[in-house]
């Protein structure tokens, strides 16, 4: 009898406590977020709180507004550790942000405020270690100087010689910094250097975009003595040394301490020419986890998150002391048919297509409103893009009408998505359940990121979601990289030779209005064709304590960390 | 002699496993699809950039020829290098490979903390209150998953009680000076109480998660043979000889039960040691199992061989220790 009382004690206990626990979240937002508003970005005090162990309040950092002489701290919750610190070949955007700390860019596009937001101006460029450059009327040439005064981490110059060899470097070795040059800026020389701070540059033709291609990570300073120190027979660029040893900082931070899969350690550098940057420490934490992020966030235990996903800004709404950055952007989602794959071998198939995804759905429901309609292959805002004057609305009779019309077999069809992309997923299934509406069956596939990229650029896939963002804002660049008959990036295998002939004419063309006229036919051609089914343009957001604030979101959408500040 | 010969032999079946799993697992990393050099050229690129990175990975030679070089670098002790990290695969595991071992241990410990005493009080006393809470406890147990446990543990400790610290990785404080790279083992090398705090506060929750996961199995085995070996004939003998209670528990009946336990708490250990991806992630421990997993999501092959075969390793190992105790205690196994 007793026993039985007690277990029945017991299970009402363990009751009760997981009801606690499972309302606690709701009933305790306010506490979390009441402790966490006295937090500034100054975490190196909270940090050490936390290490009293498990009896603090270590959630909420209980530091105050920096006093002169106390560290500032910036921490940042990453989702991954960076692959490469070799500025020649990275390709993930851990990299780009540590290169883009470590290392000095040449230009770099002026911060504008545009609605709140602040971006940096794409069609403008300030000089950042080139002092000045001047093209000459050749439409080939240009005359670089090189701001004296930059030097790297251990006093050594930045002189016309660094730059050289940074151009050198990038065209001997595998990566976006030789992709750049030679696809872009269709420069295939390293310049001549005419005294110490005066460099020559050429391009073999004229390009509009041999200028804003130094604005990336792999025109960034680095100190040819070190890849000169580490060079082998084997590696003769040192890239296996540099991919690891971020030495002799040129850029606002250095990097002092890295634990894989942990922790990133930068300490802001005082003799950095524009000034020592506004925090003193930034810490990167690795938290593979966006849902961990967000609670981390909210608690306050770190001042950035990035990486998050919808859902996670979702439940981030209303946040006490968290403030979402957002922007609108550039980049594109939209759904790929490989025009070379039946049936989308048929344009009125494409367009039957195009006509019966429903838009707003997807607007809403997938980007919960934080996206704007993508109405063509130039993003809304882009250089000469046409906006809404083109572009597909849904209209599911005319789609039934196009898809009679094109002799459609009643196969059903494959949409592939990269499994890693919870978005993506999102999508796949709304426009698979607007496809039935018209009579295509569709199956999803999901793929491991490697065999989706793989396949991707095998141009195998039929159908598929992706994302487009050109980093650098010009029509023929971007159109170049995904639209052009045959190139690398488009997926979709889309061939229109007299789009082909627009893009080619585009980069000798100098005069303004004659290149607007020749890409607004390109673009009207291709919406016409429809290769892709333009779904939209989805808001760029990065989430932030209201503490820290300065953050610039420039086209190529790569945070720069560097520009943060403490508020206020 | 007899155990040194039975050694030697455990050992050669070692090596002979040990070879057939890495050859396992490099057909099957192989012979699926994912050619990592598009994901590392990126869109800025060109099918020659794509060939030149599948040459310098070695992808591009025929699957026996890539398996004999990567079988001859392995009898030489390079098990290749991570195209995610740029480093030997040594390096990343010599990295990260304390983190596990840490969290695992602790959480063996802790495992074997309750689990083990449950078990016996539980089999002592039947129909009992503890034989009701280990039987609720160890249900529980194995039918809650890891992962949330993990975020309820956090939801409730780290969220609404605020009395563990943020989940960042193995310490919010500074990090104890290399010795064994265990940082809580580190930390009271260097007597340095302030880093010991952290890094245990650190250990505590995702320890908590996986010592519950592996204590309920281990509860009911304990249980379970505690039970037997009561009521077995030798234990009734020494009852009705008179043998006092205590002595019977711990002298007579426990031995007996220690041994299966062990062989089970190995199991366990061998287990944990492989890496526990999914705590890993949620408690943002940077081990061996999110390395791998993270390794597989990139179609990275040498640190998901090389984190199998350390897996395949651990396990043998744990095994051939445990064999060789029994052998050592117990006088059947000789035959």
């Amino acid at each position: 009898m007793r026993t039985r009382f007690k277990t029945r004690w017991l299970v009402a206990v363990l009751a009760f406590a997981l009801v606690a626990a499972a309302c606690g979240d709701d009933d305790d937002q306010g506490s979390e977020t009441t402790a966490a508003a006295g937090t500034t970005a100054t975490t190196e005090a909270s940090d050490t709180t936390a290490a009293g162990g498990g009896t603090d309040t270590t959630a909420a950092p209980d530091t105050t507004v920096a006093d002169d002489g106390e560290e500032t701290v910036l921490t940042i919750g990453v989702p991954g550790d960076i692959q490469t610190l070799d500025p020649c070949c990275a390709n993930f955007i851990r990299s780009h942000e540590a290169l883009l700390m470590i290392y000095e860019v040449p230009v770099i596009h002026p911060t504008v405020d545009q609605n709140g937001a602040l971006v940096g101006q794409a069609t403008d460029l300030e000089s950042r270690y080139f002092e000045s450059w001047e093209a000459h009327d050749d439409g080939l040439t240009y005359t670089i100087k090189v701001r004296e005064g930059v030097t790297f981490d251990d006093g050594t110059p930045i002189t016309a010689e660094t730059v050289r060899f940074m151009v050198d470097r990038n065209l001997n070795t595998p990566g976006g910094g030789a992709w750049l040059l030679t696809n872009i800026a269709s420069v295939t020389q390293p310049p001549t250097v005419i005294d110490e701070y005066t460099l020559e540059l050429k391009s073999d033709r004229p390009s509009p975009l041999v200028m804003q291609s130094f604005y990336m990570s792999s025109s960034v300073a680095i100190d040819p003595r070190v890849v000169e120190e580490h060079a082998t027979d084997e590696d003769p660029w040192a890239i296996e040394y540099l991919s690891r040893n971020p030495s002799n900082a040129s850029g606002p931070y250095q990097l002092v301490s890295r634990v894989p899969d942990q922790e990133v350690v930068f300490e802001a550098r005082d003799d950095f020419y524009l000034g020592r940057p506004a925090y003193d420490k930034i810490v990167w934490k690795v938290i593979p986890s966006p849902a961990e992020r967000v609670q981390l966030l909210r608690a306050g235990a770190i001042d950035v998150a990035v990486g998050l996903g919808t859902e996670e800004f979702a439940a981030l709404d209303g946040a006490d002391g968290v403030n979402v950055v957002r922007a609108p952007s550039k980049n594109m989602a939209y759904i790929g048919m490989n025009n070379s794959i039946a049936p989308f071998d048929n344009v009125t198939m494409r367009q039957a297509i195009s006509y019966a995804v429903d838009y707003d759905d997807i607007l809403q429901n997938v980007y919960q409103g934080d996206a704007r309609r993508l109405w063509g292959p130039l993003p809304d805002g882009a250089a000469t893009s046409l906006g809404d004057q083109i572009g597909y609305t849904q209209d599911v009779a005319r789609a039934q009408e196009l898809l009679a019309e094109s002799g459609y077999d009643g196969s059903s069809v494959t949409l592939s998505i990269d499994s890693a992309k919870a978005e993506h997923q999102l999508i796949a299934v709304r426009v698979q359940a607007a496809l039935r509406e018209i009579g295509v069956d569709v199956e999803i596939e999901q793929l491991p990121a490697a065999v989706f990229a793989e396949r991707k650029v095998g141009k195998e896939l039929q159908m598929f979601v992706d994302e487009s963002l050109a980093w650098i804002d010009d029509p023929n660049y971007s159109m170049s990289l995904t639209l052009e008959g045959g190139v690398f990036g488009n997926y979709a295998d889309y061939q229109n030779d007299r789009v082909d002939t627009i893009i080619a004419d585009g980069w000798l063309e100098q005069d303004p209005e004659a290149r607007r006229a020749m890409f607004e036919e390109a673009q009207r051609l291709i919406v016409e064709d429809a290769p892709w089914v333009f779904l939209a343009q989805p808001d760029f957001k990065i989430a932030m304590r209201d503490s820290v604030t300065g953050f610039v979101l420039y086209p190529n959408e790569i945070p720069r960390f560097a520009d943060l500040q403490p508020a206020g | 002699m007899q155990l040194a010969i039975y050694i030697v032999r455990r050992l050669a079946y070692l090596v002979v496993a040990l070879f057939l799993v890495s050859l396992v697992t490099f057909v099957i990393t192989r012979v699926l699809p994912g050619n990592p050099a598009y994901l590392i050229v990126g869109v800025q690129a060109d099918q020659s950039t794509v060939d030149a990175v599948t040459e310098r990975l070695g992808l591009d030679d025929p699957i026996p020829e890539q398996c004999a070089r990567y079988v001859g670098d392995l009898v030489g002790g390079d098990l290749g290098s991570s195209w995610r990290t740029g480093n030997p695969v040594t390096t990343d595991i010599a990295a990260r490979w304390p983190a596990t071992i840490e969290l695992a241990s602790a959480a063996l410990i802790l495992a074997l903390a309750w689990s083990v005493p449950l078990g016996i009080v539980s089999a002592l006393r039947r129909r009992s209150f503890s034989d009701r809470l280990a039987n609720f406890l160890s249900g529980l147990g194995v039918s809650i998953p890891e992962f949330w446990l993990a975020l309820i543990l956090l939801l409730v400790f780290f969220g609404t009680w605020e009395v563990a610290p943020a989940p960042i990785g193995r310490t919010l404080g500074e990090i104890p000076e290399h010795t064994t790279g265990l940082y809580t083992i580190d930390a009271i090398i260097a007597w340095d109480w302030a880093a010991f705090r952290s890094a245990a506060a650190q250990l505590i929750l995702p320890a908590t998660t996986l010592a519950f996961v592996i204590g309920a199995p281990l509860v009911r085995v304990t249980r379970g043979f505690m039970r037997e070996t009561m009521a077995s004939a030798h234990i009734r003998s020494a009852r009705a000889l008179g043998v006092p209670k205590r002595s019977l528990i711990f002298r007579h009946a426990l031995p007996n039960v220690l041994l299966p336990v062990s062989t089970m708490v190995a199991m366990m250990y061998g287990y944990l040691l492989g890496g526990t991806v999914l705590v890993e992630i949620v408690f943002a421990w940077p081990g061996i199992g999110k390395y791998a997993v993270d390794s597989i999501n990139a179609s990275d092959f040498a640190p998901v061989l090389a984190a199998v075969l350390l897996s395949a390793l651990t396990y043998l190992f744990v095994y051939l220790v445990i064999d060789v105790l029994h052998f050592v205690v117990d006088p059947r196994t000789r035959t």
